[in-house]
């Protein structure tokens, strides 16, 4: 897939204007071949013990890869559920009627902070008490 | 049609495995083990199967060398 800045495929090309876009774009990427293999060790782990210490490291593995999509997956949801009024760009006359019909919705934009604080502790619980 | 079709399984798993993942962090917390951590277990592995297959064909196969959305 082409457009006017080159391949998509090379997506180091998103770092000089969209450094949270390359943050995802860069962990999706190695997050999605390891999601097969952490599956496949998940079914591992359940017919054979023993496997429990590689299971745990890989669950934390992917646990930090998901956070840049989890993150983004939140800004999303917050963008639809404000009608764009957050995360959006809106011009100016269109977000004012909108915010005169439907309300300001600013606390949407804590949406994607909410979702990191329990992401947050649930990896820290994951780490300190799930013995697998 | 098969664009919605990989993208409602998409959407599914992209949402559902984090959510898994925070209840395997609850069920943790409270000492759930056994049949209620395996069945999670098995669910978060059905759910990475899905969106890494996807996601793989999305980022290494997808549109490989086929189409340019703006012109030279």
């Amino acid at each position: 897939m082409k457009d006017l800045r080159g391949s998509q495929a090379r997506i180091f090309r998103l770092a000089r204007f969209h450094v949270e876009g390359f943050i995802h774009v860069l962990a999706y990427r190695i997050m999605v071949p390891l999601m097969v293999l952490w599956a496949l060790l998940i079914i591992a782990y359940l017919l054979a013990p023993g496997l429990g210490t590689a299971l745990k490291v890989a669950t934390a593995v992917i646990w930090v890869l998901w956070t840049p999509q989890l993150f983004e997956v939140a800004k999303g949801l917050a963008l639809a559920w404000s009608r764009g009024m957050v995360f959006g760009k809106l011009n100016e006359e269109f977000a004012h009627l909108y915010r005169k019909r439907y309300g300001a919705k600013a606390a949407f934009r804590a949406l994607p902070f909410l979702f990191l604080l329990v992401w947050a502790a649930g990896f820290i619980v994951m780490i300190t008490r799930w013995q697998p | 049609m098969k664009a919605s079709f990989f993208m409602f399984f998409n959407y599914l798993t992209m949402m559902g495995v984090p959510v898994l993942l925070v209840l395997l962090a609850v069920c943790a917390l409270f000492g759930v083990r056994g049949g209620v951590q395996a069945i999670l277990l098995v669910l978060i592995a059905a759910g990475a199967v899905v969106y890494g297959a996807i996601g793989i064909r999305e980022v290494f196969v997808h549109g490989k060398g086929k189409h340019e959305t703006a012109g030279r």
